[in-house]
């Protein structure tokens, strides 16, 4: 079933939108937040969450990129679910992947608190400046959390070459981090 | 601020960025690599049959069919040097001055008939077939047989096949394979053959493209029938001729099974993957 066919039964609020969106987006999505959680039943929890939020949002809401927007619900639950959970199991992965990110943060703002959404903002205008290429592999990396042999497998191309890409794009936010004034 | 708080704002990125990173199945830089060296092969291709062009005074058409085509050359070469010969005695009978232009006009006709021939054996060609010569005797394939002869099928579903032999100078050597792989949605049948046969292949209804794997020309196409769909594939890989055809209920998946089988075919065998995509075109 297309997008738009699905959309449509929320915006009729027929209860196979949920079944549909599942058959459509289900393993992704799973895929997605249990690179966050680290947990089958965590991950399954942060999707059904994400199906109701959807729910609850269609109408009014006309998501333009329906996996996208159902990916973004998706991440902030699963991130809200691994601060429930203090942290202290935190996910390898996500350990790695916020390591990764520190190295880009300018010295200047190591101790500064900035809200997440205008760091957002800045990251996604910090996105538009990369090639093409680069910004699918830094989405791929840091939004969707892929592994570095997925993304090369993905994309038929050398592990070493998915690292340079992503090295230097992390280069490249750290000097748009430096010039960005961020206001608290 | 930490590495995580970047990690976690990751989730305000547009939508159209998380979208496009999610479609994209390829690379731009990938897509270049992979036209500069559809370039470089066409170039080079074209290099080669220009010099053989130029070596062998071979002429588009002739193909591997160069040798019958010979056969039939030397007769008409025959033919037209009877027909200058001809000319001779009858210029000797009327006791005439033999007429260095009536040879060159007897040869002229054997240059034409040889064009004639070139262009009626290549618009015969219609059919798909095969003779299975006389003293052929007939093998069932063992699953050592499909091991050495078809190791793509070696670990696929129920499959049956048998070899025919033929005798060469008292030595046994393998002549024909025909093969079948089934499974509950579907089955493929498969006939190996020695020597180049990819203009032997015949599509009733639907279109028939071309496409290119690497070094192996793929004559593929589809017809789509009520209960069925039949996949086609027919290529020349080592001097070895392939004919492939799948059968199969799963109108949805189909294509890609097809693709799977002529993937494994090719590979000859999971342990020696050359080739780990195959894209054939067909025109639907």
């Amino acid at each position: 079933m297309s997008d738009e066919s699905i959309i449509a039964l929320y915006f009729k609020r027929d209860e196979n939108a949920i079944k549909e969106t599942d058959m459509a987006y289900g393993v992704k999505l799973n895929r997605l937040s249990f690179s966050i959680v680290k947990n089958n039943q965590d991950s399954e929890e942060c999707v059904s969450d994400t199906y109701l939020k959807a729910w609850n949002n269609i109408p009014p809401t006309r998501p333009m990129y329906f996996f996208a927007y159902l990916a973004k619900i998706c991440r902030f639950l699963s991130f809200d679910r691994l601060d429930y959970k203090k942290a202290k199991k935190r996910s390898a992965d996500v350990v790695t992947l916020s390591d990764e990110l520190m190295n880009t943060i300018p010295s200047n703002l190591t101790e500064m608190e900035v809200e997440e959404e205008e760091l957002g903002r800045v990251l996604s205008d910090f996105v538009r400046t990369l090639s093409e290429d680069s910004q699918v592999l830094f989405v791929r990396r840091y939004f969707y959390m892929d592994k570095i042999s997925d993304i090369a497998s993905r994309y038929k191309v050398s592990e070493s070459k998915v690292k340079t890409s992503l090295f230097r794009s992390r280069q490249k936010l750290k000097k748009y981090l430096e010039g960005e004034g961020i206001f608290i | 601020m930490k590495g995580k708080d970047i990690l976690k704002a990751f989730s305000h990125l547009s939508e159209s960025v998380i979208n496009m990173a999610d479609q994209k199945k390829t690379l731009n830089s990938s897509i270049r690599f992979k036209r500069y060296s559809l370039i470089a092969a066409s170039f080079l291709i074209l290099v080669v049959s220009v010099t053989f062009i130029q070596q062998t005074d071979y002429r588009f058409g002739k193909g591997y069919r160069e040798d019958e085509y010979k056969g039939e050359a030397k007769k008409e070469e025959k033919k037209s040097e009877m027909a200058s010969e001809e000319a001779k005695e009858e210029a000797k009978k009327e006791d005439k001055k033999v007429d260095n232009n009536d040879v060159a006009k007897a040869e002229g006709k054997k240059e034409a008939a040889k064009v004639i021939l070139k262009y009626n054996k290549l618009k015969g060609v219609t059919k798909y077939t095969y003779k299975i010569p006389k003293d052929s005797e007939f093998k069932d394939m063992t699953d050592d047989d499909f091991f050495f002869r078809i190791p793509g099928l070696a670990e696929g579903p129920f499959r049956s096949g048998r070899i025919l032999f033929t005798k060469t100078d008292g030595k046994k050597s393998i002549y024909l394979i025909e093969a079948k792989a089934e499974a509950e949605d579907h089955y493929l049948n498969i006939l190996i053959m020695p020597g180049s046969v990819t203009n032997y292949y015949t599509l009733e209804e639907g279109k028939v493209t071309k496409s290119k794997i690497r070094y192996i020309d793929i004559i593929a196409a589809k017809k789509s029938l009520e209960n069925e769909d039949i996949y086609i594939a027919d290529f020349t890989m080592n001097n070895v001729g392939y004919y492939l055809e799948l059968h199969t209920k799963d109108k949805k998946s189909g294509e890609e099974l097809f693709k799977q089988y002529v993937k494994n075919i090719i590979n000859r065998g999971k342990n020696n993957p050359n080739v780990l995509e195959v894209d054939i075109d067909f025109d639907k």
